[in-house]
């Protein structure tokens, strides 16, 4: 009986949770659809998610493309398929590779930042103030973040694109034996529209879910350092177990039939 | 003629969802011009019944009304909010805006153009030194950071002020120019002003009627004359704790 009220009583506080998400990512797509918007807060959002975030997206992109060119090489090397590397590395880099890790690298850095700094203006009532100053910090916080996440991430995911391409093409032509020119030749042969559209709408609802999930956690952060810290885990978890539950459903949605 | 009633609260209950009662049946009302000082132990719920009175926490019942409008009418919400400014416990600065974009912060949002003047204004007027305007609230004292405050609270010309523990965490000697400071300012602005505190310097200072709050209601309430003159036990035992602490040793 115990065991039976502790299912339910975890499934009801799930489905409120649930419930308090919806009524959090309404207020938030509203006030990024209505006036004013803030550009000041919107620029320094998209400085903070998007440009200080190039050398860690940069840097996985480049060890992606690299790795998944030697496993590739080694792999297909047992039935003598090796030619299909630039191939398998621009395919699995467009659709999967760019977008995913670009997603939970920004996850991790911009998610935890937004639920702190959120969080820290919670506790030390900067968000009350804003309200009683006639800000809504909807529009003021919660817009800016969501549309510079929205806006940066399938920037990111084109930067993490190229880079990874080139970290294949480096092992590639350095380490595996290729020519540079049919490597090119091969790679832009094999590099489909759809692929990178795929990509692009990925890291959009990436981005989507990363800003939501940043500021759902900040704003709802308790009193106290403790729970602060906890915002920030629950949003960076919250934010890949959505962008790896999102990556499925679009991809599914392009390729599935 | 009396002053007509600016702030009421009707019978207002709030219980949070652990099941603590901190506003029971609350009733209160403050006239314009008026500075009522709330007096209470910690957690007896001051702070929550500022947060009631701006409508950032819900009542489970009862109503509050000020300046004529309900804290409940949503569609002007915006309209009952302009009447009131507020200077926080903590501050509450901005922490990624300077001190004048403090100031000018909430002037700007109206639409005010000469917004950076009025923000150096009220800032001077304050008594902050014009080297600090450039500053970070990170880069304050505690005294400096109040000072801040009250001029973001100012500048915005409100009807209402309130002032949760404005000297909380200063030393004595910045306190009391703090205190000196908002009754300047109370006095020169002719506010309906609601201040809450633990410290009876300020409200002897501050106030022109105090209040005692204790669980969930006020208990007693008087000019600030006769703070020192009830016989009431529980604002005796508020005003000198160890008095009744030593009786009740010695017998």
């Amino acid at each position: 009986m115990n065991l039976l009220a502790n299912i339910g009583a975890r499934t009801i506080s799930m489905l409120v949770e649930a419930g308090k998400v919806a009524i959090f990512v309404s207020k938030g797509v509203w006030a990024c659809c209505s006036w004013p918007l803030y550009m000041g807060e919107l620029l320094k959002q998209m400085l903070n998610a998007g440009f200080f975030s190039i050398p860690i997206v940069g840097l996985t992109a480049v060890f992606s493309g690299m790795v998944i060119a030697l496993q590739t090489y080694v792999g297909f090397a047992k039935f003598s398929g090796e030619s299909a590397v630039a191939t398998v590395v621009i395919v699995a880099i467009t659709r999967e590779l760019g977008p995913v890790m670009a997603g939970l690298m920004v996850a991790g850095r911009t998610s935890a930042s937004i639920a702190a700094e959120l969080g820290s203006m919670k506790i030390s009532e900067q968000i009350d103030a804003l309200e009683i100053l006639g800000v809504n910090p909807f529009r003021f916080l919660v817009a800016p973040r969501i549309l510079a996440c929205l806006i940066c991430l399938p920037l990111l995911t084109l930067l993490a694109d190229v880079i990874g391409v080139f970290g294949g093409f480096l092992v590639g032509t350095t380490k595996l034996g290729f020519a540079s020119r049919p490597y090119m030749t091969q790679t832009l042969a094999n590099l489909a529209a759809d692929d990178v559209i795929c990509g692009l709408v990925k890291s959009a609802c990436f981005g989507f879910t990363i800003a939501v999930f940043g500021c759902f956690y900040g704003f709802n952060s308790a009193r106290g350092a403790k729970s602060v810290g906890e915002a920030t885990t629950m949003a960076v978890v919250a934010a890949c177990m959505g962008i790896l539950i999102l990556n499925y459903i679009v991809t599914a949605m392009f390729f599935g039939a | 003629m009396p002053t007509p009633i600016k702030i009421e609260f009707k019978n207002a209950c709030k219980t949070f969802s652990n099941g603590t009662m901190v506003l029971n049946d609350f009733c209160l009302k403050v006239r314009q011009n008026e500075s009522l000082v709330i007096l209470g132990r910690s957690g007896v719920g001051k702070s929550v019944m500022f947060k009631v009175l701006l409508g950032l926490v819900y009542m489970n019942s009862g109503n509050v009304v000020a300046g004529g409008i309900s804290v409940d009418d949503r569609k002007r919400r915006r309209q009952y909010l302009s009447q009131f400014s507020m200077m926080f416990q903590s501050g509450a600065l901005f922490d990624s805006m300077t001190v004048e974009q403090n100031v000018s912060f909430g002037l700007t949002n109206r639409g005010i153009s000469n917004a950076t003047e009025i923000a150096r204004e009220k800032l001077l007027a304050v008594e902050l030194d014009q080297s600090a305007f450039k500053l970070y609230p990170s880069a304050l004292s505690g005294g400096m950071q109040k000072r801040v405050a009250l001029a973001r609270a100012i500048a915005l010309k409100p009807d209402i002020m309130l002032f949760d523990e404005p000297t909380s965490g200063l030393d004595p000697v910045t306190g009391s120019t703090i205190t000196k400071l908002i009754r300047k300012t109370i006095d020169k602005l002719d506010l309906c002003c609601i201040t809450i505190t633990h410290d009876l310097n300020v409200a002897n200072v501050i106030a022109d009627r105090v209040a005692l709050l204790d669980n969930g209601q006020i208990i007693w309430e008087d000019k600030v004359d006769a703070l020192n003159n009830s016989n009431n036990p529980a604002l005796q035992h508020f005003i000198n704790p160890t008095q009744r602490t030593n009786a009740s040793h010695k017998k």
